[in-house]
């Protein structure tokens, strides 16, 4: 016989309390960790699809004037003169410290060709990588793969009324059309994209790139810092970091993540006083227990130790069945919230997390009520007798 | 040396702007081994002269010594202590954990002491035996009858084996033929060398004491030996 026994006995006597406790307990933590489930599976959604979202770091030659264009709007009659990158200098990328955070290197070539008298942008790209960064693109027929191949803006398309399997002569050389880029609205739709080498020696550019997309993985990943360290290694650049993108993804997350953090706070503080409200009622319900518990020579500590330890063991419960409720709830959850995209994953520190903060929060609501309980004069609460 | 000792004890409780005295300049010496009845009509402080004893209520002046111990000069968990060690309580009401069987119940008081599980439950069922109740201790107390359920109350008074037993009414809400185990039982302990204090309202009880203290407003009236002749009257 121990204190241990009389708590359980106890618990089991007042089984409803306790499973009203449990409850109130349960949802409490069910909905913290569903939010924080919901909020961590769309946050690694949006990363991965950040990730899918194309270049978030531009390299280009670096250019001593500033730039005459705007929102596609070019200053007539002014003209520069692109200067080109060594294709080689690429690979000093693979020397800075955060190599690990770059995911795709697009090297561009981009040059003004020939076509049936008119000057049209012809863009060198390199097939394996181009076509993964840009996945919004939709092509009819397929990406050009090598040789001479073409893939046409829609502009264009329009412009020579063109047809998939047509050949096109660009600065004299016949080049196959194999696909035709719908309508993106940028400057894409002015563009002929070949495969880089082929673009290179059209251009009369070989080993040479105008311009280079760095799709970098974000999530937490130090962008400023990236910048620094390209800039670094290829000396004679401008390295942009296209931050609009990052930070509004980031932003929006952000959002997300503190209104659930609220959610969460606000359903623990409801939790934490019913917990408070019924071991109040608990306690003067057994008022005349405790009294005899003092009587017979039970100390303060004593007191506290059952009271508290009660709490504990209701707490501890409620941590592990609202945890198992929250991961069932998000189940259900986020394929309505989603379209069934992101996908859960088991996170051990927030199983452990739910189950402590159920037993911290339930043991700070239960102070109080367990102070008043460990404080009660024998005599007061005799005098029943 | 007296087991008890109680020099000018006086007890008043305050209501806002009354107050009401419970207990006068009291002063009661009470030797190891006495059965001692005390009788009084409502109000008169009984119950409150056993609450000072069994250190559950101070006195507002005066001083209680116990087997030598100012107990009231002991700090509150050094009081809980002393109650566990020295006092054994019997109340009217029997005040047994209706969640715990007979067994248990018994055994609450030695929950927080540091005997083995095998020594607590050892004491607790020689305890229920002595009392008569070998074949109930499995019983929860509402599947007990009141005098058995008085039984368990004494066992686990007495199973911490505390110097001074009070007991307060023990037979207040039990029939004649269970009042009177109950009073043979005591009657027993007594023999065997037990201290008790006993209040009581029942004139029939008086056979059993060899002391009894008359209480009329808070004062002894009246203090007698176990034949009525009054051997000592404080008004």
């Amino acid at each position: 016989m121990r204190l241990e026994h009389i708590v359980l006995h106890n618990l089991r006597r007042r089984k409803g309390r306790a499973i009203f406790l449990v409850i109130g307990l349960l949802i409490g933590v069910a909905t913290v960790v569903t939010l924080l489930s919901l909020t961590d599976a769309m946050g690694q959604r949006a990363q991965h699809e950040l990730e899918n979202f194309g270049a978030n770091i531009i390299i280009t030659p670096r250019s001593d004037a500033l730039a005459l264009n705007y929102g596609g709007i070019q200053l007539a009659g002014v003209n520069l003169v692109a200067k080109e990158l060594e294709q080689s200098s690429l690979a000093n990328i693979d020397d800075i410290p955060n190599r690990r955070n770059v995911a795709m290197i697009a090297p561009k070539v981009l040059g003004a060709v020939e076509v049936d008298g008119q000057r049209i942008m012809l863009m060198g790209v390199d097939p394996a990588v181009e076509f993964k960064l840009k996945r919004w693109w939709s092509i009819a027929g397929r990406p050009v793969e090598q040789g001479h191949e073409l893939l046409v803006g829609d502009a264009v398309v329009k412009r020579f009324n063109l047809n998939m399997g047509d050949t096109l002569k660009v600065n004299g050389q016949d080049f196959n059309v194999v696909g035709l880029l719908a309508k993106t609205g940028s400057q894409d739709d002015q563009l002929l994209i070949a495969p880089l080498d082929v673009a290179q020696a059209s251009l009369g550019k070989t080993g040479q790139v105008s311009m280079v997309e760095i799709a970098a993985l974000c999530h937490d990943c130090p962008v400023d810092d990236m910048v620094n360290q390209l800039q670094t290694v290829l000396p004679g650049t401008d390295v942009q970091a296209v931050q609009q993108v990052v930070k509004t993804r980031m932003h929006a997350l952000g959002q997300f993540r503190l209104f659930a953090w609220g959610v969460a706070v606000t359903v623990v503080i409801i939790g934490a006083l019913l917990v408070f409200v019924t071991m109040m009622g608990a306690i003067s319900e057994r008022t005349r227990e405790i009294g005899i518990f003092r009587a017979i020579g039970y100390r303060r500590r004593h007191i506290l130790h059952l009271v508290l330890m009660e709490a504990t063991i209701v707490s501890a419960l409620a941590g592990v069945l609202g945890y198992l409720t929250g991961v069932a709830a998000t189940l259900v959850a986020l394929p309505l919230l989603d379209g069934g995209k992101a996908s859960w994953h088991w996170n051990p520190t927030l199983a452990v997390i739910a189950v402590f903060a159920a037993i911290l929060v339930g043991l700070l609501a239960s102070l109080q009520p367990a102070f008043r309980a460990s404080r009660l004069e024998p005599s007061e609460a005799l005098r029943a007798l | 040396m007296s087991l008890i000792e109680l020099k000018q004890v006086n007890k008043r409780y305050h209501n806002g702007a009354d107050c009401v005295t419970a207990l006068q300049e009291l002063n009661l010496a009470v030797n190891e081994g006495t059965f001692l009845g005390v009788m009084g009509p409502s109000g008169s402080g009984k119950s409150t002269l056993l609450s000072v004893l069994g250190c559950l209520t101070s006195p507002s002046s005066g001083t209680v010594w116990i087997d030598e111990i100012d107990v009231y000069g002991l700090s509150q968990e050094k009081q809980a202590d002393f109650r566990r060690e020295y006092l054994g309580f019997i109340f009217q009401s029997h005040n047994l954990i209706p969640y715990l069987n007979a067994l248990e119940n018994v055994m609450l008081p030695l929950a927080v002491s540091k005997l083995s599980s095998a020594e607590k439950r050892e004491r607790a069922c020689n305890m229920l035996k002595r009392v008569g109740l070998p074949d109930r201790m499995l019983h929860l107390p509402q599947q007990l009858s009141g005098g058995e359920q008085e039984r368990v109350a004494i066992a686990r008074s007495l199973v911490n084996n505390p110097p001074l037993l009070l007991a307060d009414e023990p037979t207040g809400s039990l029939d004649s033929a269970t009042s009177l185990q109950v009073m043979n039982l005591l009657s027993e302990l007594h023999r065997e060398g037990q201290t008790i204090i006993m209040v009581t309202h029942n004139r029939e009880n008086l056979k059993w004491f060899d002391r009894t203290i008359y209480l009329r407003d808070g004062m002894i009236e009246k203090d007698s030996d176990g034949d009525g002749r009054s051997f000592s009257k404080a008004v």
